[in-house]
């Protein structure tokens, strides 16, 4: 028997209305997230990928209930968490899922010092008494490898990858069984980033907790993600294990992502220069997604097909673990 | 070997104020030849930005920028006053900054912008200036420019506002461009464009470019030689190939090692402790120390030694380190 995943996102959507641009004009709506469907198994690491405005903060935001989805469902544990409307249903499926910030400094209350700011979530979820949280706290503080020194600190006395460990230590103190990172290292120097992705490693390793790891920056969501999403204009194109998709990407947007990803080494970067596949354009605007395909645009193998159909995401079939949304590519047409 | 673009010796940056004065940038010399591409690499608060400011005159009243030599195509720039500076900036110099947003004036149109200058600058008269912004605009790749002149820059997106402050950046055809952080803030599949559209500024007009950035994946690619900077010191310098083939510096091999990279994957990412250095009374000795993985007794004790290895490699560190390990 396949063990029913933790998440189950199916045809998620978030729509965002903007009053019009000059007066008596019509409100446009930008669809942000259109049509996103993929699991999280438990203690797996999943990273999303894709340029900005793509949706991938977006459908973060609304997996820990941020953002209301405007359609789709949201299963965590066979509970449609989307349709929850009490404060309590509400506040019990928030304390599953928790949230990671790019901005560790501004995601913290500059009033309140670190012990606060560790103790309002298990406050706001009725977790222990006074001593038992303040346990806990220690146990935290142990967890994110910072001293307990800094309990009395506020957060403009800390770098910032000190304040990323509070952030990774405050999603955790609710005891989630995942956690959100929205471009969690991205605002980090190199070497303090390695130090943070590493943490998240030993985390995950120790307490079986699942990742949705947002990201630009491929090689990092190569290096920590077990299977990888990647999103344009609001879709996910292609999804498979995070060695497969790196080794053997099949729709022709991840390829030409891929192929921009710079490696350390003057001798290979030269040699990629010549073989990168350079994307003319940008993506088009989410408030006028164009018709057929969203990326034929400014894709390569484009053909007659793109412009009407609309592809889905389904598995390749020599791969069924291994999904892309491409109609040449499925069809066999094109490479 | 011909007279080179940019001389810069015993470069020192200081802000005072505070409990102490900061030294951003501390003894540091380096020169930037006709045609290259230099790179600096280093972490937040290691000068890299500093260093570009204080060549471009344009860190007072703030702080104190002092040199026994800074020459900049046969000027002295540490006795130049301001109005020779106004002279050279933009015109022999130009600078792109990582966020076009703040560089350009959001209630101007790019076009008024672009033909400002090159009327100041060239002394062109409207109507060739409005030419030669269309030839600009189409250089750097952006369509319709004819249409796109009147446009603000709200109107562009992210991409297309870098390729609008370079195009304003090459208009007077500058013998240096500093680039700080120029596509940091951009999606990959933008930067490769990016990339490709300054090397290919160089190759056609001779440009020096001095690319200021963290990202040691594009520096490999796109420059011939590298400066690493720590803690506002010059850590190591070299031609790219021989950098990244054997770095000689602990910092430059820590940080070689902490960033995941897609060729070579790794189990876990080695990073390096600890936290860059408050620039305020720093010690003679090397800075990075405390965090080195090679460090030996002499690190804490005496100043880090000047050592050359081969022609075009110079490392300011102790240790002698081994070739990289995990090369194929």
């Amino acid at each position: 028997m396949i063990d029913e995943p933790l998440l189950r996102v199916d045809d998620l959507s978030v729509t965002f209305h903007r009053p019009p641009l000059r007066p008596f004009g019509k409100p446009s709506t930008v669809r942000a997230v259109d049509g996103v469907s993929f699991t999280l198994a438990r203690g797996e690491t999943l990273g999303l990928v894709g340029e900005s405005g793509c949706g991938k903060s977006t459908t973060g935001n609304a997996l820990v209930q941020l953002i209301e989805p405007s359609g789709g469902r949201i299963m965590l544990d066979g509970d449609d968490i989307s349709s929850f409307r009490s404060r309590e249903d509400r506040l019990k499926a928030r304390r599953r899922g928790q949230m990671i910030f790019q901005d560790a400094y501004a995601s913290l209350d500059p009033r309140m010092t670190i012990e606060d700011i560790l103790q309002e979530p298990m406050r706001i979820h009725a977790l222990g008494n006074r001593q038992e949280r303040s346990r806990r706290i220690q146990e935290l503080l142990d967890q994110v490898g910072l001293a307990q020194s800094f309990r009395k600190r506020y957060p403009h006395e800390m770098s910032g990858g000190q304040l990323q460990r509070i952030g990774i230590a405050r999603a955790l103190a609710v005891e989630p069984d995942f956690i959100v990172c929205d471009e969690p290292v991205s605002a980090l120097d190199v070497s303090i980033q390695a130090q943070i992705i590493n943490l998240l490693e030993d985390l995950q390793a120790e307490l079986k907790i699942a990742l949705i790891f947002i990201s630009h920056d491929l090689s990092v969501v190569q290096h920590i993600s077990h299977r990888i999403a990647v999103m344009y204009l609001g879709r996910i194109v292609e999804q498979a294990p995070a060695d497969t998709l790196y080794d053997a990407p099949r729709h022709p947007y991840t390829k030409a992502l891929l192929s921009a990803i710079s490696v350390p080494d003057p001798v290979r970067e030269r040699e990629n220069r010549k073989n990168r596949i350079l994307l003319h354009g940008e993506a088009a605007s989410p408030d006028a997604i164009p018709t057929g395909c969203r990326f034929r645009s400014r894709c390569p193998i484009a053909g007659e097909c793109c412009a009407t159909m609309d592809p889905a995401l389904a598995p390749l079939p020599v791969d069924s673990h291994h999904d892309i949304a491409c109609v040449r590519v499925l069809s066999g047409e094109a490479n | 070997m011909s007279e080179p673009l940019l001389r810069v010796k015993g470069l020192r940056t200081e802000i005072p104020g505070g409990p102490g004065s900061v030294v951003a940038v501390d003894d540091l010399s380096f020169d930037i030849h006709q045609g290259e591409i230099l790179g600096i690499v280093g972490e937040s608060g290691s000068g890299k930005s500093m260093t570009a400011l204080s060549i471009m005159g344009l860190v007072a009243p703030a702080g104190r920028v002092t040199a026994k030599r800074m020459e900049f195509d046969g000027w002295d720039l540490t006795g130049l006053d301001e109005a020779a500076m106004r002279r050279l900036r933009g015109r022999e110099m130009a600078m792109i900054f990582q966020d076009p947003m703040t560089s350009l004036n959001p209630v101007l149109s790019i076009g008024f912008q672009l033909i400002e200058q090159l009327r100041w600058r060239l002394g062109l008269s409207r109507r060739q200036a409005r030419r030669q912004a269309v030839e600009l605009l189409g250089r750097v790749g952006i369509s319709g420019a004819e249409r796109r002149l009147d446009d603000y820059p709200h109107q562009f997106s992210g991409g297309m506002r870098q390729r609008v402050s370079i195009a304003m950046a090459i208009s007077c055809e500058p013998k240096l461009l500093i680039a700080d952080e120029a596509t940091t803030a951009l999606d990959v599949t933008i930067q490769a464009q990016i990339t490709d559209l300054i090397m290919r500024l160089c190759e056609e007009s001779g440009m020096s470019v001095m690319w200021i950035s963290h990202d040691l994946g594009v520096v490999a690619g796109l420059c011939d030689r590298v400066n690493v900077m720590y803690a506002g010191r010059l850590a190591e310098s070299a031609d790219a190939m021989s950098l990244y083939a054997h770095s000689r510096h602990g910092y430059t091999r820590g940080l070689m090692k902490s960033v995941p990279r897609i060729d070579r994957r790794r189990q876990r990412l080695e990073a390096i402790a600890g936290r860059p250095p408050s620039l305020i009374d720093l010690p003679k000795t090397c800075p990075f120390e405390p965090r080195c993985a090679y460090s030996t007794p002499e690190c804490g004790a005496k100043p880090a030694p000047r050592r050359n290895f081969g022609e075009n490699h110079i490392a300011y560190c102790w240790a002698d380190l081994p070739a990289e390990e995990g090369v194929e």
